[in-house]
Parts: structure tokens; C-alpha cells; sequence
């Protein structure tokens, strides 16, 4: 994770922008439910009217309002109007103190209700809807209005009980009679309440408008920054990576024990996608949720509970489906590799199958494999469809347990029903940013294993090449390579004592057993920077105090396991360093027998995969001579050619050596007689070194090499 | 050999524009497709009906929160009075207990929904592959030899899966979806038409929006992929061949171009990145500015006491559900097209009409000293290509190794091919025990013969059960004396895990050399008169040749052995050999 940091700390600006984005574009979706709540709260049950106390009054309503309120609460109450219009009509002054007028105004209106079920008393029977709206217009001016006379009988002390009780009365009660009653003063002084509701509604309609054209920026704000973010990581992941990996040898390879590229285009493609979740739904279900959170907490704690408790039993879902689903995923891509494997490998070996006539084998491991696949396959997609029917169950059920259960808790508090509309939205946008998470949870587990590769390959030290400055060869020099006491070792053994010279002018053999180390011995001339024991000399100078790019420059390599690119023939030389006259292409083909070519220009598709082992091997050797060198090492590069090619490229190594030396690793017979001098290794070093008739006589391994090849007869004879 | 005539693999591919008879085909793949589902038709049907009951208790459940709530808002002012006896509760409890049952019933229906349609995909996909697999046993060799093995693979592995996806999102991305959509609009309409005018409208202008930004999204996403595919290789080729680069000093450059392609990777998956935000901006306005709309239309309505609030909470249920179908269906058009291409793949590989021949006759095993003869073949494998063979003539004895040399591509493979039937000659006869190949029956023939060929290898299975491969009720004593005569017990002995030792294909754990001791030891087990063994020691170093000659050698004495070689091995001075070379054959 901490490679993963280094990468975000470039980002560092990006991600905190977004993140900050992404609270905007929280506050501005979260916005438009509450405003729907407002609009429900104020503009129906209110009628628009936005303030808890009437504005305006006429003065009939002071009036009688002064005779339902007592002395010291109407002296403040009234303090706070004014009158205007030559005094039929009063007004709040600008500086009233709201919360009195509000305690005031709702006492006033749930005594008036009192005072007015004491009045109609009998007149009520059982609880319908008709009783109900009957309840809430009895609270209504006219209704007051209808009953002065009466009202005015009242002893001032009954009046004042009135009051007391409502002073008592249940917080919830208040508030709703003073919001259901706030428009009837309106009326009453002749104001179009129908305007006001209609302006309000049209008002909050345009703040919602606004709020969804800013959350619709936010998110293309936020999509564009996080896409960014993932793309320039990956790319600046590449990056790094090309430029750690550019230099690394056998050693680097072997340590980092992966294969490098698909490191580079596969994992690092897992984790760039990875990183585009986190910068994107990662981030910003949490800040969703809190802002949910907050916002159901102004409605009720309860509210807020509930919410939690959804997230967190979400989470859980999808914690489960991890943990069920994920390890039956990669079983299914196990599977499905096998099938494929399965059918590759029965068209290769279709000659074995029909011959041997196992086809009914064959199909039949095939529809074992296809049967779990079809297994596996069944188990994720039930597992993501139940993980998906639970999440919109729990999310189903919240709604309806908040509706349901909560609304005694809700009453006893200031809500109204545009709370409860409001607060499902809430827990709805919730529950779908966690659902967007869901996706993230199938790709987690191959993300984690891409990453540990990344991270094993960027942590493998770089080659160190403090000589890089060392000593430079001219062209002149470095025909001449000695091996003194050379020590390699590896896992399962080692080479010990390795000496031996190879210079101009001669062909030198090596001939070993496979698998002995000579490959990471003669690597070491090509800068691979494996550590060993002993000398190496080019002509004078110490090998490590050589710089890496002049070593390359005058040792050519031809690697056993031939190496096209998918170019034309001419640019494959020039790449492995050919140098652009028409000359050195063509002397470079001839001299490695390639006759099946007939034009340099013509593309190897595909890295030449369609060419023969032999032919590929002889391109690739092609590419070696073509460079100009003192040393040409000619890695076991003809074992699978002709007598006839073998003995045409022989003739060119041989005029090679005229001017360079040659070392040529091969067990043939035929070459191994064609040199001047052959290095017979066994499993720890050198066995023997010499002729062809000296070794014959002195190298047990080399005479069993000879007779193989059917040379026993020539020897005795 | 009409086999290659008919041989001709065509693969539909993604073409921008299609032309009337591409267009006519596409809907004979659509009707054959349907009619592959004819025996799911029964769960098909389950399906539908289920989806169709999802969807209605998807839009009755809103209701029941909506009736809820306002029974909530009406008894309100009762409950604060205390008036009536169980207040708001004996109001909400009548409908509490149905909308709970519809939530439960609605999770389960979805539920049964994705179970029916996992059961009809993976049953379905899993008896295309074995349809396919049964096919591809059919097709002859020769014709399998000439046509690229990737299609094959692909057709008998992608393109069932390319199916197999398109079919699921088909049926839960666009058919379920689909009924959702219309019992929603349905239910809109019945329930406030203006709010399900609204819906509409939004719908129609969000779809409109999408469909306009989705030819360039298309564009920029396929140049992305096209930038991808670009890098990749030129990363493969690069790590592939640093040795050499590093050698030749080339690294430099070579990094520099690909430095450049990644950051024109970068760029261009910003730029495919820049549509699809557009495309969800779409989304994101259209579903949002309908629920504002349709908030300021149904308050304006409430106002004129024409609405209620729970009636709006069930609108927006169904607002947002509307709009995730619609969504769904967008990518109708692309997962249908997927569908019929992977599926009119999977129809041209299974109309292929290129079957393997078989004989009727029984070959006797004859008193004379040969058992086969080429006599006077000619043969080229197809009317353009030069003649590999030129009136060959010759006899195998029926003892000891017979060697087929000659230069690669000198033909010696052919003659084996040649000699399996697998390929008939244009000229001559070919005759096993007197009768000719072509006439005989393959079951019989082929039992005469154990053969490795080039490239051989092994099952991804434990060495036991390669020795094994094709031979019914051995016992492991057999198998250890077949792997002792073929030389091979000795590295597997050396194995932690011995002979259940498990091979592994994808980074082989045995040698060539090895892996060819084992297929040996299966020639050991299974005796057979004639052993053909072509060209398997090339690449092999000297030490490990001399232990398969070795094989060889003992091999040879319970049955024929026909190697074929493209180099002189110590076998040649001892063996019976046939060396090819322009078409003409010597025998020595």
C-alpha cells in the first residue's frame, strides 16, 4: 500500500478538490429531498406562508385575540404589531422577537381550540375524516368569529384556565394547530393566500432546479477529475515502471519472479480501475451517508439511528457476498481457463486423440470441466441476486419501519410530513451510493494480488551500475575474454574454477550438459550484473570496472530461445543493433543461412510465430552477427537446423573469427569439430578443455557426446 | 478431398453498416436463437411471470406506503388530541401488515426472477458447449488443420460466453426492465396522469440526450481500446525482447515510443472518460429534474386538495425506478448485437459440413514381411500449393525402427498424415496388411497405432493418469513397468510426489525430454504394433536424445517403429531409413 501512496500524494491537489466536490455534490442532491420536505411542510400544510406567526392581522382578530390571551403575554404579543391603514390592519415590526410571538401565537391558538370544543361540545361524535377537518376549521377565525358572543360570556379566569391548559398542551399539538391555522389571518385580512402558496411553490420549485443543474456540475466536475486522477496514475504507474524495469537483467527477473509484462498491462490495468472506484464511488457513498445522516438527525436522532443502521446493515450484505461470492468468482475464472485450456490443448493434440480414439474421454473431461464451470457460474450470479434482493428488502423495509414504528416517537417532536417524504429520499440515495460500492467488492480480491505483483517488481532493486562511468572499449579493443577461477552459484548448485580464454581469431566451443549455468555465465558479458567469484578479463580490463554500454557494444549475444519483433525483417536487425547500410542486413542473413527470405522489408507477423523453431532461431541469429562486435557468443542457437544450414552458418562463424572472437555453446558433433577450441563443462565446471581428438581421449562426457552422434566408428578407426 | 472446399471458416465480424443480406441473415441467426430456447420454454414463461408479478407488487407497494402515510397525516391531530381509542396505530396497522407482505413477496419474486434466469443461462450455455464440443469431434483433421485454431477455440469458449452474458443482461437488463417500465407508465397514468406526462417527457428527452452523445461515446471508447490493444503489444514486444534492446542499446528508443503511447493511452481513455461523464450528467439531470417537476406539479395540485403526499412519495418510488429501467434498456441496441454475433459465430462453426470419412473394411493382419506400402503417391494439399510427394513408392517392414529423414518441409509429416487417412493422396494407394487406408474402418485401423507427434505434451493431470491416458483398467504395477521400460521411473522417482506428480502445462514442471519419456512409457503400456514417433527429439540436447533412442530401441522389439527425423541420429546407420527430398523418396 505504500507504493500505492507515493502515487496519490501526486494527486494529493486532484483528490482533495474532488473530495470537496464531492461534498457539494452531496449537500446539493441531499438539497433537493429537503426542499421537497419544505415544500410539503410550508407550502401545503402552511399554505406557503413561511412565517410562524401571522404577519398581518385585522383588527377584529387582535380583538379577539386580546380577550383569549392574558394581560402580560398579550402586552408582549401585541408589542410586536403595528398598526397601518388607518388601523384596520396590524402588522409585525421588523425587530419582533420570534420565539415569544411564536409561544404566544401557539398557546393562543390551542386555547382558542380548547375554548372553542368547550363551546360546540356534544356537537363532535367518533373520530372520521369529517370530524377531523370539522376539528381543524373549528380552530379557524370564523369559526371564533361565529362564536364571539359566547366567548364573551366567559369569566376571565375560565378564559385564563384556557390558556394555562394550552400552555401545557403537548409541544407537537401546538405546532401543528398554529401551522394549520397561520393562513386564516390572511384570509381575514383579505390577502390571497392561493398566490402566496402558488409563488412558494414555484419558488422552492426554481431553488430545486438550481440544485440538481449544480449537483449535475458536481458531477461531471467530479467524474472528470476522478477519471483523470485514475488515467494519470495508471499512466504515471507505467511510467515508473517502464523506467525501473528497462535495465532489469536475469538477475532482476529471476528476483522479482514475475512476468513483466503482464505486471505492466494487466495488473496495472486491475489497479488503475480499483483506483477509479475509490476516487469515485468509494468516497463518496461515506460523505452521502453523513450528509444523510446530519440531515435525518435536524429531523429526529431516531432518524439518524435508522440511517446508521442501514448503512451498516448494507455494508454487512455486501461484506457476506464478499466473502461468499468472490472465492466461488476466481474458482469460476480457474474453471474457465481450464476449458479453454482444455479445447487449445485437444486441437493441438488432435492427432494423439483420434488416433488413440480418446475423443470420448476427451469430451468427457470437457463436460466435466463445463459442468463446473456451469456450477460456479450459478453460485455467483445467485449469490449477487440474493445480495442484491436483500439490499432493496432492508432498503424497502426501513422506509416502512420509519413510516410504521416511528411515528410515535416523530410526534413528540417538531416534524411534519415533508420530514418523513424528505427523510425517505435521504435513506433511498443512501442506500443506492453503498449499492454502487457493490462492484467494487468482485474486483477487490484480483486488485489486491495485481498490486502485490506491482509492488514486487518496483521493490526489486534496480541494477546498480556504478561503473556505467567505468572504462570504455574502442573499436580496436575487446576481442579477448578470460575467465579466471569463475565461481557462480544458484539454488540448486553452482559452477566453481571456471577459466578459460576465448580471443580473436578462434572459434571456442563450449559444450555442457543443459541446465550447468554456462547461459548465467556468458550472461555476465552481457552486463547481466549476477555476482560471482573469481576474474573476468576483456583483453586487460576487469569486467566490473568496464562500462555497461561499451560491454554491450562489443560483445553480441545470440540467445538460445530465438527473440522476433513483429516488424519487417530489416528492422528486427537494426534493433538488435544492425547498423542502417543495405550491407550489414544482407551479409547478417546470409551469414545465418536465412534463405527463406526472400525480401528484408517483409513483416514477421505476430514475432514470426509462424515460422519454423529453425527458422526463427537463424533470424535470431541473424540479428546477433548483424552488430558489430569484438565478441559474438553464439548460444546454442542450431540445435534445431539442418546438417546442411548447420555446416553454411559454421563457414560464417568461422569467417566472424577472423576478425572477433567467437564462443559457440552446442552439443552437435559437427560444430564442435569445426572449432579451435572446445570448454567441456559438467554439472560444477570445466571438465576439460582442448581439441576435439584431445578431449576424445581425456573428456568422458565429450566422448559420450561423439558417440551419440554416431561418431564411435570414425574414433576407433 | 472436398474438405477443403468446404472449408472455408468465415467469422462474422462487427461491421459499421450492413447490407440487406447481412441484415436478412441477422434475422435468421435472431429466429434460430429463439427457437435454441424452445425447451426452456416453460421456465421462460416462469420468468415472465414472474417478472410481470414482480413488477406488480413493485407498483403496489408504493401505494401502501403512500395509503400510510396519509392515513398518518389525516390522524394526526386525533392522536395529539388523544382522541379515539388506539389513535394513529388502529389507523396505520390495517395497512402496515399487507405493505410489509408486499415488501417480502416483492424481495422474493426478484429473487426467484434471478434464480430462474441463473438456472436458464447456465443450463443453456452449458449444453451450446457441448453441442459445439460434439461438433468439433465430427470435423475432419485436415480440415481443422487449415483453418486458424483461435477461431475454433473462440467459438467453442468466447463466443458461448460472449452469448452467455448477453443472453443474462437480455433477459435482466432489458426484458425485466422492460415490463417494469410499462406496468410503471400503466400505473402512473391510471393514478395522476399529468406526474405520468411528466415521467414520459423526462424519459423521452434523458433517452434522446443519451442516444445523441452515444455515437461519439462509442468513438472515443473504441479508439481507447484500439490505444490499449497498440500499447500492449508494444509492451509485450518490448519485455520480450529487453535482452536483446539492452544488448544493442536500443532501450532508450524503444522506451521513449512507449513512453509516448502511454501517455497517449492516458489521453485518450480521459477522453473516453469525458463522454461517459456526459452520458451520466444525462442521466443524473433527467431523473432529477423529473422528481423536481413532478414535486412542483403534485404540490400545486395538493393545494387544490386534488393530491396527497403519500401519493407523492409512491410517484417518486416509481420516478426512480423508471428511469434505472430506462437506463437498462439504453444498452438494448449493443447487448442484442453482441448476442447475434457471438450466436452467428457459434451457427457458421456448426453448419460446418466437413466430417471425418470412415471405412467399412477390417484389415487382416497379412504373412507379408511389410505391412504398409505407399505405391505410387502423389500428393498436395491443395490445387495452388506444389506437389509435397511425387509417385512415392515404398515399404515399412513390419519389425524394427524404419527412419523418415529428409530437410523440414520435405514432406515427412505428410506421409504419416497421409498413412492415418487422415488426408487422402491425389494419386496412388496407400495399403495397410494389403488394403487400402481409405476403405478401412477408422475404430479397427487406428487400433494398430500409438503415436507422438511433434509438439506432443502432456495432460494437465498427474503423471500416473498420462502413462494411463487412453487404456482402461490398468494397474499402477503396469504403469511403473511401462515407465521402467521407457527409462522414464528414474527423474519420476526423483519427484517429491513421484507419480502423482501433477503436470503443469502452464509452466511445464518436466522437461521435453521428460515429457517425452512419459508419452513413451504410454507407447510401453498400450502396445500397439506400430509406434510412430515424428520428429520429437528436435530441440532436445544430445543427453536426453540418447535416453528416447534408447526407448526407442526397446520399443522395437515388441512392435514397428517409425521415427521421423530431420537429422542424422545414431539411429540412421542401424535402421531401415527413407530419406525424402524433392518430392521423391529413397529408400536405403
Amino acid at each position: 500500500m505504500q507504493a500505492l501512496k507515493k502515487y496519490f500524494k501526486g494527486y494529493r491537489l486532484s483528490v482533495f478538490l474532488c473530495s470537496v466536490l464531492f461534498v457539494f455534490q452531496a449537500v446539493f442532491s441531499l438539497s433537493v429531498p429537503y426542499f421537497m420536505g419544505e415544500m410539503i411542510n410550508i407550502g401545503i400544510q402552511q399554505k406557503g406562508i413561511e412565517s410562524s406567526v401571522p404577519e398581518v392581522m385585522t383588527s377584529q382578530a387582535v380583538d379577539l385575540f386580546s380577550k383569549i390571551i392574558p394581560g402580560e403575554d398579550a402586552d408582549i404579543f401585541f408589542s410586536f404589531y403595528e398598526t397601518y391603514e388607518d388601523g384596520k390592519l396590524y402588522r409585525l415590526k421588523e425587530d419582533f422577537d420570534e420565539d415569544k410571538a411564536v409561544a404566544v401565537y401557539e398557546n393562543a391558538m390551542t386555547a382558542g381550540f380548547y375554548i372553542i370544543t368547550e363551546i360546540t361540545q356534544g356537537k363532535i361524535s367518533g373520530i372520521d375524516a369529517d370530524a377531523v377537518n370539522f376539528m381543524v376549521d373549528k380552530v379557524s377565525l370564523n369559526v371564533l368569529y361565529l362564536h364571539a358572543e359566547e366567548l364573551s360570556k366567559f369569566s376571565e379566569e375560565k378564559i385564563n384556565g384556557f390558556y394555562a391548559q394550552a400552555k401545557d398542551a403537548p409541544e407537537a399539538l401546538k405546532s401543528q394547530l398554529a401551522a394549520y391555522t397561520i393562513s386564516y389571518f390572511y384570509d381575514d385580512a383579505g390577502i390571497n393566500c392561493e398566490e402566496i402558496q402558488q409563488n412558494y411553490i414555484f419558488k422552492t420549485g426554481g431553488i430545486m432546479v438550481i440544485c440538481v443543474v449544480l449537483q449535475v456540475i458536481c458531477v461531471a466536475l467530479t467524474g472528470r477529475i476522478s477519471g483523470r486522477i485514475s488515467a494519470g496514475m495508471t499512466g504515471r504507474m507505467r511510467e515508473d515502471y517502464l523506467l525501473h524495469t528497462s535495465e532489469f537483467s536475469s538477475k532482476q527477473k529471476r528476483l522479482c519472479n514475475n512476468d513483466l509484462f503482464s505486471v505492466f498491462s494487466d495488473d496495472i490495468n486491475n489497479i488503475g480501475m480499483v483506483i477509479n472506484y475509490l476516487v469515485s464511488a468509494v468516497i463518496y457513498a461515506p460523505i452521502l451517508s453523513i450528509g444523510s445522516i446530519i440531515l435525518s438527525f435536524m429531523i429526529s436522532p431516531l432518524m439518524s439511528v435508522v440511517v446508521l443502521a442501514t448503512v451498516i446493515i448494507v455494508i454487512g450484505v455486501l461484506f457476506v457476498l464478499y466473502k461468499v461470492a468472490v472465492p466461488k468468482y476466481d474458482n469460476l475464472q480457474e474453471n474457465y481457463s481450464l476449458l479453454v485450456r482444455l479445447v487449445k490443448n485437444g486441437i493441438s493434440r488432435i492427432y494423439t486423440i483420434r488416433t488413440m480414439r480418446t475423443q470420448k474421454l476427451e469430451k468427457d473431461r470437457f463436460s466435466q470441466v463445463t459442468e463446473k464451470v456451469r456450477k460456479d457460474e450459478k453460485y455467483v450470479l445467485k449469490a449477487v441476486f440474493t445480495a442484491l434482493s436483500i439490499v432493496s428488502l432492508i432498503s424497502n423495509l426501513v422506509v416502512a419501519a420509519t413510516v410504521i414504528f416511528s411515528g410515535n416517537s416523530l410526534l413528540s417532536s417538531r416534524i411534519g410530513i415533508g420530514d418523513i417524504i424528505a427523510f425517505l429520499q435521504y435513506s433511498v440515495l443512501t442506500v443506492s451510493a453503498f449499492t454502487a460500492i457493490a462492484s467494487v467488492i468482485i474486483f477487490a480480491p484480483r486488485a489486491k494480488v495485481s498490486f502485490k505483483r506491482f509492488n514486487e517488481v518496483m521493490i526489486t532493486p534496480v541494477p546498480e551500475r556504478p561503473n556505467s562511468e567505468g572504462i570504455r572499449l574502442s573499436e580496436n579493443d575487446g576481442h579477448t575474454v578470460e575467465f579466471k577461477n569463475v565461481g557462480l552459484s544458484f539454488e540448486n548448485g553452482g559452477l566453481s574454477n571456471v577459466s578459460f580464454t576465448a580471443e580473436k581469431g578462434q572459434i571456442t566451443a563450449i559444450a555442457a550438459p543443459t541446465g550447468c549455468g554456462k547461459t548465467t555465465l556468458l550472461g555476465l558479458l552481457t552486463g547481466s550484473g549476477e555476482s560471482f567469484e573469481g576474474e573476468i578479463h576483456i583483453d586487460s580490463n576487469p569486467l566490473e570496472d568496464i562500462s555497461v554500454n561499451s560491454l554491450r557494444q562489443r560483445v553480441s549475444y545470440a540467445f538460445s530461445e530465438p527473440v522476433l519483433f513483429s516488424k519487417s525483417v530489416k528492422e528486427n536487425l537494426l534493433l538488435y543493433g544492425a547498423e542502417d547500410g543495405e550491407n550489414a542486413v544482407e551479409n547478417a542473413l546470409n551469414a545465418a543461412s536465412v534463405d527463406f527470405i526472400d525480401d528484408e522489408n517483409i513483416v514477421l507477423e505476430n514475432a514470426g510465430n509462424r515460422l519454423s523453431g529453425g527458422q526463427r532461431g537463424r533470424l535470431s541469429l541473424a540479428g546477433a552477427l548483424s552488430k558489430k562486435s569484438g565478441i559474438y557468443i553464439v548460444d546454442d542457437c542450431m540445435k534445431s537446423v539442418d546438417a546442411q544450414t548447420e555446416k553454411n552458418i559454421l563457414k560464417s562463424l568461422r569467417k566472424l573469427s577472423e576478425t572477433s572472437a567467437v564462443i559457440l555453446v552446442t552439443q552437435r558433433i559437427n560444430s564442435l569439430v569445426a572449432a579451435d577450441k572446445i570448454v567441456v563443462f559438467n554439472k560444477n565446471g570445466i571438465e576439460a578443455q582442448g581439441t576435439h581428438d584431445q578431449l576424445l581421449k581425456t573428456s568422458e562426457f565429450y566422448r559420450e557426446l561423439a558417440s551419440l552422434q554416431g561418431l564411435e566408428v570414425a574414433v576407433n578407426e | 478431398m472436398n474438405d477443403e472446399k468446404s472449408g472455408v471458416f468465415k467469422f462474422r465480424f462487427d461491421s459499421g453498416s450492413e447490407t440487406v443480406e447481412e441484415r436478412k441473415n441477422k434475422k435468421e441467426i435472431q429466429s434460430r436463437l429463439l427457437k435454441s430456447f424452445s425447451s426452456y420454454k416453460i421456465k421462460l414463461i416462469l420468468f415472465l411471470l414472474v417478472t410481470l408479478l414482480y413488477s406488480i407488487t413493485f407498483v403496489v407497494f408504493p401505494q401502501k406506503i403512500g395509503e400510510i402515510i396519509d392515513a398518518f397525516a389525516g390522524s394526526i391531530i386525533q392522536y395529539l388530541l388523544g382522541l379515539g381509542d388506539g389513535s394513529v396505530f388502529s389507523e396505520i396497522i390495517p395497512h402496515a401488515i399487507p405493505t410489509v407482505i408486499f415488501f417480502v413477496a416483492n424481495a422474493v419474486l426478484a429473487l426467484v426472477q434471478g434464480y430462474i434466469v441463473s438456472d436458464i443461462i447456465t443450463s443453456y450455455s452449458a449444453k451450446l458447449r457441448k453441442t459445439v464440443m460434439e461438433k468439433y469431434d465430427t470435423l475432419s483433421v485436415s480440415f481443422i488443420d487449415s483453418s486458424e485454431h483461435s477461431k475454433i477455440v473462440s467459438a467453442m469458449t468466447q463466443d458461448v460466453d460472449a452469448l452467455n452474458q448477453s443472453l443474462n443482461l437480455i433477459l435482466m437488463q432489458i426484458i425485466a426492465p422492460a415490463i417494469t417500465f410499462v406496468v410503471i407508465i400503466i400505473t402512473q397514468f391510471i393514478v395522476n396522469p399529468k406526474i405520468g406526462a411528466i415521467s414520459i417527457a423526462f424519459c423521452v428527452l434523458g433517452s434522446a440526450l443519451t442516444l445523441l452523445s452515444e455515437k461519439r461515446e462509442k468513438k472515443a471508447a473504441a479508439k481507447q481500446q484500439a490505444d490499449k490493444g497498440d500499447l500492449y503489444s508494444d509492451a509485450a514486444e518490448f519485455y520480450n525482447g529487453l535482452a536483446v534492446l539492452q544488448n544493442s542499446g536500443k532501450v532508450e528508443e524503444r522506451k521513449a515510443n512507449l513512453k509516448e503511447k502511454i501517455r497517449s493511452n492516458v489521453r485518450a481513455s480521459e477522453k473516453s472518460n469525458k463522454f461517459s461523464v456526459l452520458q451520466n450528467c444525462i442521466s443524473e439531470l433527467s431523473v432529477s429534474l423529473c422528481i423536481v417537476f413532478s414535486m412542483v406539479a403534485s404540490a400545486l395540485m395538493m393545494a387544490k386538495s386534488d393530491f396527497s403526499v403519500g401519493g407523492l412519495q409512491c410517484q417518486f418510488v416509481y420516478i426512480r425506478k423508471l428511469f434505472s429501467s430506462a437506463s437498462s434498456l439504453s444498452v438494448a441496441p449493443g447487448l442484442i448485437r453482441t448476442a447475434v454475433l457471438s450466436a452467428g459465430r457459434i451457427y457458421d462453426f456448426l453448419d460446418l459440413e466437413c466430417f471425418e470419412r470412415d471405412g467399412k473394411e477390417i484389415a487382416e493382419k497379412t504373412a507379408a514381411p511389410e505391412n504398409i506400402e505407399f505405391q505410387n503417391v502423389s500428393f498436395r494439399y491443395n490445387e495452388e500449393s506444389r506437389h509435397i510427394l511425387k509417385d512415392v513408392s515404398f515399404k515399412v517392414k513390419r519389425n524394427g525402427i524404419t527412419v523418415i529423414s529428409g530437410m523440414t518441409g520435405a514432406g515427412k509429416t505428410t506421409i504419416i498424415k497421409l498413412l492415418l487417412g487422415f488426408y487422402s493422396p491425389q494419386q496412388g494407394r496407400i495399403l495397410f496388411e494389403g488394403k487400402e487406408v481409405s476403405s478401412l474402418k477408422k475404430d479397427e485401423y487406428f487400433s494398430n497405432f500409438n503415436i507422438i507427434v511433434q509438439g506432443s505434451t502432456l495432460f494437465d493431470d498427474t503423471i500416473e493418469n498420462n502413462i494411463a491416458y487412453g487404456c482402461d483398467n490398468v494397474t499402477f504395477e503396469e504403469i511403473e513397468r511401462a515407465a521402467k521400460l521407457s527409462g522414464a521411473d528414474e527423474f519420476i522417482l526423483r519427484r517429491q510426489e513421484g507419480y502423482k506428480t501433477v503436470f503443469n502445462s502452464k509452466s511445464p514442471n518436466l522437461s521435453d525430454g521428460e515429457i517425452q519419456l512419459v508419452l513413451l512409457a504410454r507407447a510401453f503400456l498400450r502396445k500397439r504394433d506400430i509406434l510412430i514417433f515424428d520428429e520429437a527429439t528436435s530441440g532436445l540436447d544430445v543427453i536426453a536424445e540418447k535416453k528416447i533412442i534408447e526407448a526407442l530401441q526397446e520399443i522395437s522389439k515388441q512392435s514397428c517403429v517409425i521415427v521421423i527425423s530431420h537429422r542424422n541420429s545414431s539411429l540412421s546407420s542401424s535402421c531401415n531409413t527413407i530419406n525424402i527430398s524433392d518430392s521423391k523418396v529413397k529408400q536405403l
